[in-house]
């Protein structure tokens, strides 16, 4: 039988439930002792990289084809670049509301494990910084739009990224659930990035962007306040407004693609469970009834 | 494009991976270090779990400040209970809950609570894993007239600053809808020696006094469940410092007081 040169959803959704647990089993056996850089570095290269790469090297498939290993226009990397900073700036209010939110109805989270973590060691430090804005961009991306999206244009061709941004977002529940409609928002664009320039490179530009913008942002919590402002409000919204503008700039031709049935619903099924019972465990914490 | 994208991930772990190591290293370096002065309990966390264990009862003939320092080398939370026989001021119940996770080399949890005359007894909740816990503990007897200014205090008449502060702040709370809002600005053109003692007599809502710089910010000083902070002492360097309030739905009073110089 002739192998598929291109991913389905079924193994789509396999391999994303594998990488959930192997997320979720991962951090909670080893993240304490290896702390929080080294933490992310075995997210990203053993259970985000490695699987997709893996199929993809046992099915032969070509990583430039399917993966949309391509470069595209000057334009459109600077483009990426500006709706990166400018729809970070949106997603950051947005989650920022939805922790306050969040802290008002069920109480807030207790994260100082994390933060001790990293600041017993320098080494962590850069490990975390590295880790953030290099290999999160890459690995992620080559999973998520690359891999996830190819399937999922499959199924829905036009939606596909729409779909794939979905599963982003609520993959990022396991950093708290104020990430993850913000996730969402961001996952969409960068879908959209290369559903339309057929470039794995631009949504790996605009995730780099993102990433540093938080970092550097981050710099600067201790002495910003949690509550906003009333310009802020109205920033977050011009930002949003710049970020839809920057991206309606964006040139390219979406690739025409063979509707396939749906697979791997049961799989998809059980991601979905992980990750109520994810967001259940952290309401409870928030509320007190659970204590880690 | 797909050689650009390897060849940063090869010289990401090129670089990441002595620095894992690096990392491995300086952990395995970390050793316990209580401070001399305390007396010190070692706790055998491989021998069992321990369900509300008593690991440590003390009697206090006069009233006394209880200095707290816990350090552990296992990963596993080790819940801590101190209950006392008498009042725990600054407190509304006569007793405290710690939890304790990895803290070596120069992490820890530590604490200090002032006590009135009697028992008190630490009880330790947690699972079996090889390592140990470490409780450090001192007891400072209290003068009288002391212990009885915070004894006032903690029977909500908040204007009783230690000798040398001043008032800065004060507050009725009820009816107060305050977020992370500044109530005091210090700015200092030369180091600074200042002395910061908060008063709460709240008890209900949602209560936050932060002392926040820019490199740091101390969280949650009182609270409703933690109504004292007395003469805690700081050496600041030059730059602008501020007292923040968080506060809905409270009742009682928020006294602040503040010493400059030694």
């Amino acid at each position: 039988m002739k192998k598929s040169q291109a991913p389905n959803t079924a193994q789509a959704n396999k391999l994303f439930f594998l990488t959930v647990l192997l997320t979720i089993a991962g951090t909670a056996i080893f993240g304490t002792r290896l702390g929080m850089g080294t933490n992310l570095w075995f997210n990203e290269f053993l259970y985000i990289l490695l699987p997709p790469l893996l199929l993809a090297r046992l099915r032969g498939w070509s990583l430039e084809e399917v993966f949309k290993f391509r470069g595209t226009s000057a334009k459109n990397y600077f483009l990426s670049v500006l709706a990166g900073v400018s729809l970070w700036a949106f997603a950051s209010y947005f989650a920022n509301m939805t922790r306050l939110f969040l802290d008002s109805t069920f109480g807030p989270v207790n994260l100082t494990e994390g933060i001790n973590s990293l600041e017993s060691s320098l080494y962590q430090i850069v490990l975390f910084l590295v880790g953030t804005v290099v290999l999160a961009p890459i690995c992620e991306e080559i999973f998520f739009r690359g891999f996830v999206q190819a399937a999922y244009g499959r199924y829905s061709p036009k939606y596909g990224y729409v779909i794939t941004a979905v599963l982003f977002g609520a993959y990022h529940i396991l950093n708290g659930l104020s990430d993850v409609l913000p996730a969402m928002i961001l996952g969409a664009a960068m879908g959209y990035l290369v559903y339309v320039t057929g470039s794995l490179a631009a949504s790996m530009l605009f995730h780099a962007t993102a990433n540093l913008s938080a970092v550097l942002s981050g710099l600067f919590k201790g002495s910003i306040s949690p509550y906003p402002a009333g310009w802020v409000h109205l920033g977050a919204a011009a930002a949003l407004f710049l970020a839809v503008l920057t991206l309606s700039q964006v040139e390219g031709e979406p690739e025409p693609e063979q509707k396939e049935p749906l697979g791997g619903v049961l799989f998809l099924v059980l991601t979905a469970l992980l990750f109520t019972a994810a967001g259940v465990v952290e309401i409870l914490a928030r509320m007190g009834r659970l204590s880690f | 494009m797909k050689k650009v994208v390897f060849t940063i991930l090869i010289v990401s772990l090129a670089i990441g991976l002595p620095f894992m190591v690096l990392d491995f290293l300086y952990k395995g370096a970390k050793e316990f270090r209580v401070p001399e002065e305390l007396e010190k309990l070692v706790v055998d966390l491989g021998t069992g779990e321990r369900d509300g264990e008593l690991l440590l009862e003390r009697y206090l003939p006069v009233p006394s400040t209880v200095e707290l320092f816990f350090q552990s080398n296992t990963e596993g939370p080790k819940h801590l209970r101190l209950k006392s026989e008498g009042e725990m001021l600054g407190r509304t119940t006569p007793e405290v809950g710690f939890v304790v996770g990895r803290y070596t080399g120069t992490q820890s949890a530590s604490a200090s609570l002032v006590l009135a005359p009697g028992r008190y007894a630490l009880y330790l909740t947690s699972g079996k894993e090889e390592g140990q816990l470490i409780v450090g503990y001192r007891e400072i007897p209290i003068d009288q007239a002391e212990f009885a200014r915070l004894s006032k205090i903690h029977g909500g008449d908040l204007n009783n600053p230690p000798s040398g502060y001043k008032e800065v702040y004060s507050a009725h709370l009820a009816g107060l809808d305050a977020h992370d809002e500044a109530i005091y600005t210090i700015s200092t053109e030369k180091a600074l020696d200042l002395g910061l003692s908060i008063y709460t007599s709240a008890q209900q809502g949602t209560v936050s006094v932060d002392f926040v710089g820019s490199t740091f910010r101390f969280r949650g000083l009182v609270s409703t469940e933690h109504r004292m902070c007395d003469q805690l002492e700081l050496t600041l360097p030059r730059g602008e410092y501020q007292v923040k309030l968080s506060c809905q739905e409270a009742d009682g009073q928020l006294y602040v007081f503040l010493k400059e110089g030694p």
